[in-house]
C-alpha cells in the first residue's frame, strides 16, 4: 500500500515536472501560432478585436489574451494583411472591424501549406515504428 | 443599449488605458499601432460592462479589470517580422584558462631563469 503511494506519488511528481519543461514550449508554439490562427478567423468574416479573441479562446489548448492578440492585429493591419473599417457602437468607442486584404488570404494559403507540410512530417516521423524503435 | 460611466469609474477606465498606453510607447510601438491596440481594448472593456450594467459602477469596473491583462502584459517589444541583428559574440576568460596561462607563464620564466643559472655555471666551468 505505501509503496502503491510512494509510486503514485513519484508519477506525480515526475507529470508536474513534465508540465513544467512544456509550458515554455507550448508557450512558444503559440505565440508563433498566433498570426496563423488570426489569419484564420478573419478568413471568412469579418470581426473586431473581441470576437477574433471569443474565437480563439474557444480552441482548445490555443487560449488567448488581449495583450498578445491586440499587438498582433495592429501589426497585422500596419502590414495591410487586414482592412479595418471602423462602425460606431452603442457600447462605447467606435469598433475596428477587421477582415482579410489580397494579401492577407495569399499570406494565409502561404502559411496553411507550410503548416501542412510541417504537420505531416512530424506525423509521419512520430507513428513510424522503426523511428520509434531506435 | 448605450453604457454611460460615472466619473470615477470613467476615470479607472483612463488610467488602465493610459497605462497599457504608456507601456506600448516603453516598448518602442508606433504611435497608430498604440492607438489601434488601445481602441480594440477600450471596446473590449466596454462591451464587458455592457454585459454587466446599463450604468456600470467603479465596482463594475475594478471587476472587469480584473479579468484583464495588467498593463505590464503589453511590455513585449513590439512584434515585427525583420530578423533580430546578430549579437557580436563576446568571450569572456574562463577561470580555468587564466590559471592555465598563469601557469604556463610561471614555467616558461623558471625555464628561462634555469638557462641562465646553467649558462653562468658553464662559463665559470669551461671560460
Amino acid at each position: 500500500m505505501y509503496q502503491y503511494i510512494a509510486l503514485r506519488g513519484s508519477d506525480m511528481a515526475e507529470q508536474e515536472k513534465s508540465r513544467e519543461w512544456t509550458a515554455p514550449w507550448v508557450s512558444q508554439l503559440r505565440k508563433g501560432l498566433l498570426e496563423l490562427l488570426v489569419l484564420i478567423a478573419l478568413r471568412r468574416e469579418e470581426l473586431y478585436g473581441y470576437q477574433v479573441l471569443q474565437r480563439l479562446a474557444d480552441l482548445d489548448g490555443l487560449a488567448l489574451t488581449e495583450s498578445t492578440l491586440y499587438p498582433v492585429l495592429a501589426r497585422l493591419a500596419a502590414d495591410q494583411l487586414v482592412a479595418v473599417r471602423h462602425q460606431s457602437s452603442p457600447a462605447g468607442p467606435p469598433r475596428r472591424y477587421y477582415r482579410l486584404t489580397r494579401a492577407g488570404h495569399r499570406r494565409l494559403e502561404d502559411m496553411l501549406a507550410h503548416w501542412r507540410s510541417v504537420n505531416a512530417s512530424i506525423e509521419r516521423m512520430a507513428t513510424d515504428k522503426k523511428g520509434a524503435t531506435q | 443599449m448605450t453604457v454611460s460611466l460615472s466619473a470615477d469609474a470613467q476615470s479607472r477606465l483612463d488610467a488602465h488605458l493610459d497605462a497599457v498606453e504608456q507601456t506600448l510607447h516603453r516598448s518602442g510601438n508606433a504611435r497608430d499601432q498604440r492607438r489601434a491596440i488601445v481602441d480594440d481594448l477600450e471596446t473590449h472593456i466596454r462591451d464587458l460592462l455592457a454585459a454587466r450594467a446599463a450604468e456600470p459602477s467603479l465596482a463594475d469596473v475594478e471587476a472587469v479589470l480584473a479579468q484583464m491583462d495588467p498593463p505590464a502584459a503589453y511590455g513585449a517589444p513590439a512584434p515585427t517580422n525583420a530578423p533580430k541583428p546578430i549579437a557580436p559574440a563576446t568571450t569572456t576568460p574562463s577561470a580555468t584558462s587564466i590559471a592555465l596561462y598563469l601557469f604556463l607563464a610561471c614555467a616558461s620564466f623558471a625555464a628561462l631563469f634555469a638557462l641562465v643559472l646553467g649558462a653562468i655555471w658553464a662559463i665559470r666551468r669551461f671560460g
